[in-house]
């Protein structure tokens, strides 16, 4: 006999998206626009290298922000979730336009509005699982403020 | 009046199997820990045990601690709810 499925439904077996990594990414790229507007400019081969290895930081840092936001928005936005929150699309598409620039130039502001942005995208993420979250500043340079989940009361 | 499906998936071990036949009944005595039917886009038709229900929406969960469902991180309205579901032996 043959009868309807129904499904048992899983997306993965591990459980585990976390928009953190793309916090500390974008973080991680203001922090190497800072050091890289310490740097001296002279052009002195130990600065070149230094400001090539910096670089070279940055496109990676700003690659991990752009790639782990495409994984979750892929991967765990559903329909519901996009119903609830429909400027999703529109925040990743400017998440992925704004890591762009912070590879292209040295602007601190570019940074800065890419953490704002990913922390716009984190506050989603949590509200879409009814988590609170909280503004506080990184403890760390360079000390912008992060979202956090208020894991106290789930 | 009931109906029979095959469950598919393995995100409610150990209670349903992959393969395990399930009734179910149409009815809205729905309580914490039943387990239900659902007919929720863009999933299709699912089964998950009640983590909690009101008298306007309930909230799902899995049986498997290994396996994620993105279907239970929102709340579901009463309307998704098809049944009741019960394994039975064929």
């Amino acid at each position: 006999m043959k009868f309807d499925e129904v499904f048992a439904h899983c997306d993965i077996p591990c459980k585990i998206y976390d928009p953190i990594i793309i916090q500390v990414a974008a973080l991680s790229v203001v922090r190497i626009l800072d050091i890289i507007n310490e740097t001296s400019h002279e052009e002195e081969k130990s600065n070149i290298s230094e400001i090539s290895r910096l670089t070279a930081e940055k496109e990676k840092q700003a690659s991990i922000v752009k790639d782990e936001v495409r994984i979750i928005w892929g991967d765990y936005f559903k329909e519901p979730q996009i119903n609830s929150f429909p400027k999703i699309h529109d925040l990743v598409h400017r998440i992925m336009l704004q890591g762009s620039k912070c590879k292209q130039g040295i602007d601190r502001k570019n940074g800065e509005i890419l953490v704002d942005l990913v922390n716009e995208f984190s506050e989603i993420f949590w509200a879409t699982k009814d988590i609170k979250t909280k503004s506080v500043k990184a403890p760390y340079p360079p000390s912008l403020n992060m979202i956090y989940p208020d894991l106290d009361n789930v | 009046m009931s109906d029979i499906f095959s469950v598919s998936g393995n995100s409610m071990n150990p209670i349903l199997k992959d393969g395990d036949k399930v009734t179910c009944l149409k009815t809205t005595d729905i309580n914490e820990g039943d387990l239900v039917i659902l007919d929720v886009k863009p999933y299709g038709k699912i089964i998950k045990k009640v983590k909690w229900i009101n008298e306007k929406e309930l909230r799902v969960e899995g049986a498997n601690p290994r396996c994620y469902s993105s279907s239970c991180d929102f709340n579901h309205s009463l309307s998704s709810i098809i049944g009741k579901a019960e394994k039975i032996l064929i």
